[in-house]
């Protein structure tokens, strides 16, 4: 049976991901702005819910200051907290 | 009274510590070798956003900042720089209204200030939503690169388009007035 097994040279072609990277470490961000609505827009999906990292890309450290921005966007009614279709 | 224990618990202190500091109002700390004590009052930097309603006039707006500068200065606080940012539509209805008048003010005081601040924007009809937010390193270096860029860009416009600009601005004031009105 082991004959049997298939065997590759070389890993095979699967579409893999794109590589993913940070774009607050990337563009060297030190802080994110809550009174930027439009850009925190990007980290959210159509209805306003915060996008995880696994998504978005982004590091634990900007991730917890991007969502802390959101929240204070969302209190002075900059950002929604639930909508229909953002964009 | 102990300075020099002072003065060490005072440089180890967390946050919570500083803010009993700042409740004595006075920490002392000494100049090296025996020189006059120098009096510290640890001051910090705060931004606060305000939403006012929409209800009000524009010298009813500029009242309001006013009154919320003095409460600043009262506490022995310092407004460093504001910005008004006019009429907004907010991103959902706040008190049944759909647009307000947002302000941000940038200040400095020290922790103890923040509380009767924010009390009298809780006692206040006028005010919609309000946040104030301790300002970090980061934070503080992000609000100053705006600013200058905002004045480079201002600079080269302002001598060209000032009589430009006067008419426009007449012209918004009395469409906000013609929105309040409606």
């Amino acid at each position: 049976m082991a004959d049997k097994k298939v065997r590759y040279l070389k890993s095979i072609d699967i579409e893999t991901k794109a590589d993913r990277y940070c774009r607050f470490r990337k563009k060297g961000f030190k802080y994110i702005d809550y009174k930027d609505g439009d850009f925190l827009l990007m980290l959210c999906n159509p209805q306003g819910k915060i996008l995880p990292r696994r998504l978005t890309g982004t590091s634990l450290k900007y991730q917890r200051k991007a969502s802390q921005a959101i929240k204070k966007a969302r209190h002075l009614a900059l950002m929604p907290y639930v909508a229909d279709n953002l964009y | 009274m102990n300075l020099g224990v002072n003065k060490a618990s005072f440089a180890h202190s967390t946050n919570r510590d500083k803010v009993l500091c700042s409740n004595l109002v006075v920490s002392i700390s000494v100049t090296y070798f025996c020189g006059p004590f120098k009096i510290i009052i640890k001051m910090n930097r705060y931004e606060t956003v305000f939403i006012m309603t929409p209800v009000l006039s524009a010298d009813q707006v500029a009242e309001t900042v006013k009154k919320y500068q003095a409460t600043i200065a009262s506490n022995g606080g310092k407004v460093l720089h504001e910005d008004a940012w006019g009429l907004r539509k907010l991103a959902y209805p706040i008190q049944k209204k759909s647009t307000g008048f947002y302000h941000l003010i940038e200040w400095e005081a020290p922790g103890t200030a923040v509380q009767p601040f924010e009390t009298e924007f809780r006692r206040d009809e006028r005010i919609l939503r309000f946040l104030t937010t301790a300002m970090d390193k980061h934070h503080i270096a992000y609000a100053e690169s705006r600013r200058d860029k905002s004045n480079r860009k201002a600079e080269p416009k302002a001598e060209a388009t000032v009589e430009a600009t006067a008419p426009a601005a007449a012209e918004a004031k009395t469409s906000e007035k013609g929105k309040v009105e409606a």
